[in-house]
């Protein structure tokens, strides 16, 4: 009744209240829905899905590069250049493999870049298969190999394995050249991940 | 005061940032084209001390970091033979320098004889001097010109297009630096990127 009597003396308050809430309630509505279509492509975590890797190996020049990155935007990404008759990049693979399998679901991508000739396509396939990865795979085949170093990285020398992590926006964030140890790897990876998928990881 | 408090933290933050970014990049050459390449003293295959001053005297010397067991170095095996043949009248010496630490200095020798490398080859046991250099790379050379002054750094050769195919391996970057050193000319291209595997160092 007392509350009868209140509203009964300020209508106003009352619906000045409902208008209010109504339009938080609004917001907040519009906002999930936002939230949702912008993450209509997104995984669970809240980054885009990793790209599905083309099917066998695919030559890659300087738009297939330059593509290849733009494909990966929002994820954090990590881009190994090997040979098969290269000892430690073939020694440091299962390391990016076991990378990849642990934190893809997190919004990390990896792409292997071969440096191979072309007659070694059968080796490349047999080798990437032996290891079980099953992230995409090139073999360069740049017009300028030189300007593209450059490109990634002034002070790479050229020296395989060579390892370059972009972070979501695309930034190159570090850099490896030699053999990398998983550790090494994750160490740097794992900050770049969203922090909700990471520790969605752990529980 | 919560302002102060917020740009000691940013500005923390950041400089943490700006030392992450540093230690994630490569080292890069220590040496630069135009700088004077300071002498060094290692052993040959049979231990026999030599100094790079020796070669007082000479148009040009070409330091190449080289291996036994790298494809890429190994590809570029009779390049390098033949720009010693080739520029041995003309003033020019060649020294080889093995720093990879899995390659036994016997191992070294025999290659060598194997392979018919007709030049001097130096064994930087602790990388001392492919870390005064900068070298990361094999094969990778560092070309003087008669008063120490590096005029030259990089491949000897492919690199727009890097192969370690025996029958695709040209000398043609270091030989353009070198026949515009002989003629007293500033090399047209100065440096390039000398791809190949890299240096095993000790450490």
């Amino acid at each position: 009744m007392a509350g009868d009597v209140e509203s009964r003396k300020s209508p106003d308050f009352g619906a000045r209240f409902l208008s209010v809430s109504r339009r938080i309630g609004m917001a907040a509505l519009a906002s999930c829905l936002a939230v949702l279509l912008l993450c209509a492509g997104c995984s669970r975590s809240g980054v885009p899905s990793e790209p599905p890797p083309p099917k066998g190996i695919v030559d890659l020049d300087e738009s297939g590069w330059e593509r290849l990155r733009a494909q990966q935007h929002g994820r954090v990404l990590l881009v190994n250049f090997w040979a098969t008759w290269c000892e430690p990049c073939r020694d440091e693979f299962p390391n990016l493999v076991r990378l990849h399998n642990t934190y893809r679901s997190h919004g990390l991508s990896l792409v292997a870049i071969s440096m191979d000739e072309p007659e070694s396509r059968p080796a490349i396939e047999q080798f990437l298969k032996s290891q079980g990865a099953n992230f995409g795979s090139y073999r360069q085949q740049f017009k300028d190999f030189e300007a593209l170093v450059n490109s990634i990285n002034p002070r790479w020398g050229g020296g395989i394995p060579a390892t370059f992590l972009y972070d979501r926006e695309g930034r190159l964030v570090q850099s490896w050249q030699g053999a990398t140890s998983f550790e090494e790897f994750e160490s740097a990876v794992k900050p770049l991940l969203p922090r909700r998928a990471v520790e969605k990881s752990k529980s | 005061m919560s302002r102060i408090r917020i740009s000691v933290v940013c500005g923390l933050g950041l400089f943490l940032l700006w030392t992450a970014c540093q230690a994630g990049d490569l080292p890069g050459a220590k040496i630069k084209v135009g700088e004077k390449v300071e002498d060094f003293t290692l052993p040959d295959v049979n231990g026999t001390p030599h100094s790079l001053y020796e070669f007082q005297g000479k148009q040009a010397v070409a330091v190449i970091f080289m291996a036994t067991r790298c494809p890429v170095s190994n590809g570029f095996n009779h390049v390098m033979a033949s720009l010693a043949h080739d520029y041995q009248s003309r003033g020019v010496a060649v020294i080889g320098i093995n720093a990879n630490k899995t390659e036994p200095v016997s191992e070294v020798a025999e290659h060598a004889r194997a392979h018919e490398l007709d030049f001097l080859i130096l064994k930087d046991e602790g990388d001392q001097v492919a870390d005064r250099l900068g070298a990361s790379v094999t094969p990778e050379v560092f070309l003087m010109d008669s008063t120490w002054t590096l005029r030259y750094h990089g491949a000897l050769g492919n690199s727009h297009q890097p192969t370690n195919n025996p029958d695709k391996t040209n000398g043609d970057d270091v030989r353009a630096a070198l026949d515009n050193v002989l003629a007293g000319r500033p090399a047209e291209v100065a440096e390039t990127k000398a791809f190949g595997c890299s240096i095993k160092r000790g450490n």
